[in-house]
């Protein structure tokens, strides 16, 4: 026998469980099915669903997910993002209505998730603020504005030469093991004082790679404001290709609540070639080096994502610091050339430079930054201007001091000058700079405060110029720091303590030199 | 075993509501949804419509009961004006579905079964129960 309990006939639950009740219409349910015939590599070939959408998330048998990558009149390309063993030829596929998302929000900040935001450090579920779809559009050019706040690197020559800004999206390209991805690993770490959030998206790496950039991340950098997104080299295909949208939407949250984020994208040349296998085995059309023809605007409708917002808009920005991989420095495949014409800009690293020691190894000539100067502090502006033109002359006479001794005093001081700016702008890792460390070093280089000093004495002085400006000239580096401008007096004072810092060292290092 | 447990406790609910209802709703628990399945049917795109039966090959149609050749007869009649041309009927019977059918082609399910309306139930429940959350 059951009793009623009068209480509980107000009950919330129950009362809105039967308003749900009510709604509920009945009615026959007929639905599409799709059925793979066949599948492999991480494709499935599907009949049926004619109301399929492109891009449509697919639900197959025993809960794996994939999305139709090309529609045809009778089939579907669909990209599986789990491993299709389970999946046979024949077994039943639906559509979902949905598209493939990600979570985000704070709570995926210190996590490591894969592209569809799945925890890949610990058990902890991802605690999202909401799920967006991996694709999305870039902003209107209405909705931007200019790039002109700098995106410190803590790297010299980067800061100094080929500045970055928020809301710029520069390429790093080079050879393999040149130092690429240590830029970018670089750049996050420098944003531990910074408020700038960061994403890096491990796109078909080797996972001792992948470890090894969370760790130096966890070691040197601020990982409670970093999200890392890894598809690494076992990862299926389909989760591959999605990374780089992925991480670039969980950046997205950050810019459209009016904060600044950075991606790092590690790296495209093997986005591209997991794009090509895709497509290949979608049998779309194969074009230059076997890449399908979408390809350029595979990448850059990705790129487009990175802006700087207008103020109405909060004024947030999306920084992207791609990475790509050339061949024997080969700069004009294919790839390379699209990511450049894409990008405001390209890192060039060079392998030579990199086997001489010369680290990061950044190529000079061929590097650029198409924001340039204008995401610049004025302080940084002011010191850097005459350094890429000294170091180009200086890399030309360079060329010819090779074939016999230097009379004219003029060139002799120009090499003495190249060589001492190449010393300070080879840094070690891990050794990032601040803005004004940056300025007093290029200010005393500029006021030719290291042309007497060996190499050895600039490195050190590069090494303690923080420590020494902070104690000799702390109300110039506030100064600095809060208006980024630099004014006479600030600057002499900077310069006479970087010339202090020079001469203590060289005392003594002075015996030891001697010595050796 | 208590797979099998839980399969004769299904099975014996069924016939459980075979002995309760009677003769006429036992007519009923076909008889009442083949229209239904018809509007179902209707539902699906032209092209998937089209391509049902059309080759030769038959639909799977899945019933509470055992039918009569008859009650057979009266539901490939009716899927058959829906799609427009003759079609294939292979029966199997489902206790589990407790009253309706559903149909099953390579491309096409439609559902009109009291199974069917209790699984919508439950996930619209616990949908909403999720959201609430």
């Amino acid at each position: 026998m059951t009793q009623t309990l009068p209480d509980t006939l107000d009950d919330p639950w129950l009362k809105r469980s039967r308003e749900t009740v009510a709604r509920i219409d009945l009615a026959p349910q007929a639905e599409t099915v799709g059925r793979v015939e066949r599948v492999g590599d991480g494709i499935a070939l599907v009949s049926g669903l004619p109301d399929a959408c492109l891009n449509e998330l697919l639900r197959f048998d025993g809960g794996r997910m994939g999305f139709a990558l090309t529609l045809d009149a009778d089939s579907i390309g669909a990209v599986l993002l789990d491993d299709g063993e389970a999946i046979e030829a024949g077994s039943r596929v639906t559509g979902t209505g949905e598209v493939v998302r990600v979570p985000v929000g704070p709570g995926l900040l210190g996590r490591i998730v894969d592209p569809l935001g799945r925890p890949l450090d610990r058990d902890e579920p991802v605690k999202a603020e909401a799920e967006m779809p991996v694709e999305r559009p870039a902003p209107a050019i209405i909705e931007r504005d200019l790039v002109s706040e700098p995106m410190d690197t803590g790297i010299l020559v980067v800061d100094a030469l080929f500045a970055v800004g928020r809301g710029q999206r520069e390429l790093i390209i080079g050879d393999r093991a040149t130092g690429k991805t240590v830029i970018g690993v670089d750049t996050i770490i420098n944003q531990k004082h910074t408020d700038v959030v960061c994403v890096y998206v491990a796109i078909g790496q080797r996972a001792t790679a992948v470890r090894r950039v969370i760790e130096a991340v966890q070691q040197h950098g601020a990982p409670e404001r970093c999200v890392f997104v890894v598809a690494s080299a076992a990862a299926s295909p389909g989760l591959q290709w999605i990374a780089p949208f992925a991480g670039f939407t969980i950046a997205e949250y950050f810019r459209d609540h009016g904060q600044h984020a950075l991606v790092v994208v590690d790296d495209l040349t093997k986005h591209a070639a997991t794009h090509r296998e895709l497509a290949l085995l979608t049998r779309e059309p194969p074009g230059r080096e076997a890449y399908p023809g979408d390809i350029f605007y595979l990448h850059s409708r990705l790129l487009e994502r990175s802006a700087k917002l207008s103020p109405e808009l909060g004024g947030g920005s999306l920084t992207a610091l791609p990475i790509a991989e050339t061949d024997a420095g080969n700069l004009s495949a294919y790839i390379p050339t699209n990511l450049i014409s894409i990008t405001d800009g390209q890192i060039v690293l060079d392998s030579h430079l990199f086997a001489a020691n010369q680290r990061p190894a950044v190529d000079v000539g061929l590097s650029v930054s198409r924001v340039g100067g204008k995401a610049q502090t004025a302080a940084m502006r002011k010191v850097s201007g005459r350094v890429r033109l000294d170091y180009a002359q200086f890399l030309e006479l360079e060329m010819f001091t090779r074939f016999g001794g230097l009379s004219d005093s003029r060139v002799k001081a120009q090499i003495t000058r190249g060589e001492r700016i190449r010393t300070l702008i080879t840094q070690p890792r891990f050794a990032a700079l601040r803005l004004v460390d940056e300025v007093a070093l290029l200010a005393a280089l500029a006021d030719g405060v290291f042309d007497p000093l060996p190499a050895k004495v600039i490195e050190e002085v590069r090494g303690h110029v923080a420590a020494h400006l902070d104690a000799h000239a702390g109300e110039s580096v506030t100064a600095v720091e809060k208006t980024g401008t630099l004014d006479d007096a600030a600057r002499a004072a900077l310069v006479s303590a970087v010339g202090d810092l020079a001469k203590e060292l060289a005392a003594g290092l002075e015996p030891k030199a001697a010595a050796s | 075993m208590p797979a099998r447990k839980h399969q004769n406790v299904t099975a014996d609910g069924a016939h459980s509501v075979d002995d309760t209802i009677g003769s006429r709703a036992h007519e009923a628990r076909v008889a009442a949804f083949i229209d239904g399945i018809a509007t179902g049917l209707a539902k699906l795109p032209e092209g998937t419509r089209a391509s049902l039966g059309a080759d030769g090959t038959s639909v799977r149609l899945t019933v509470a009961r055992a039918v009569t050749p008859e009650e057979v007869e009266a539901c490939r009649k009716a899927i058959a004006s829906v799609l427009g041309h003759p079609v294939l009927v292979d029966v199997t019977v489902e206790p589990e579905l407790i009253a309706g059918l559903e149909l099953e082609a390579p491309h096409a399910i439609v559902r009109n079964s009291f199974r069917a309306d209790l699984v919508r139930l439950k996930s619209e429940l616990v949908h909403h129960d999720t959201d609430a959350a």
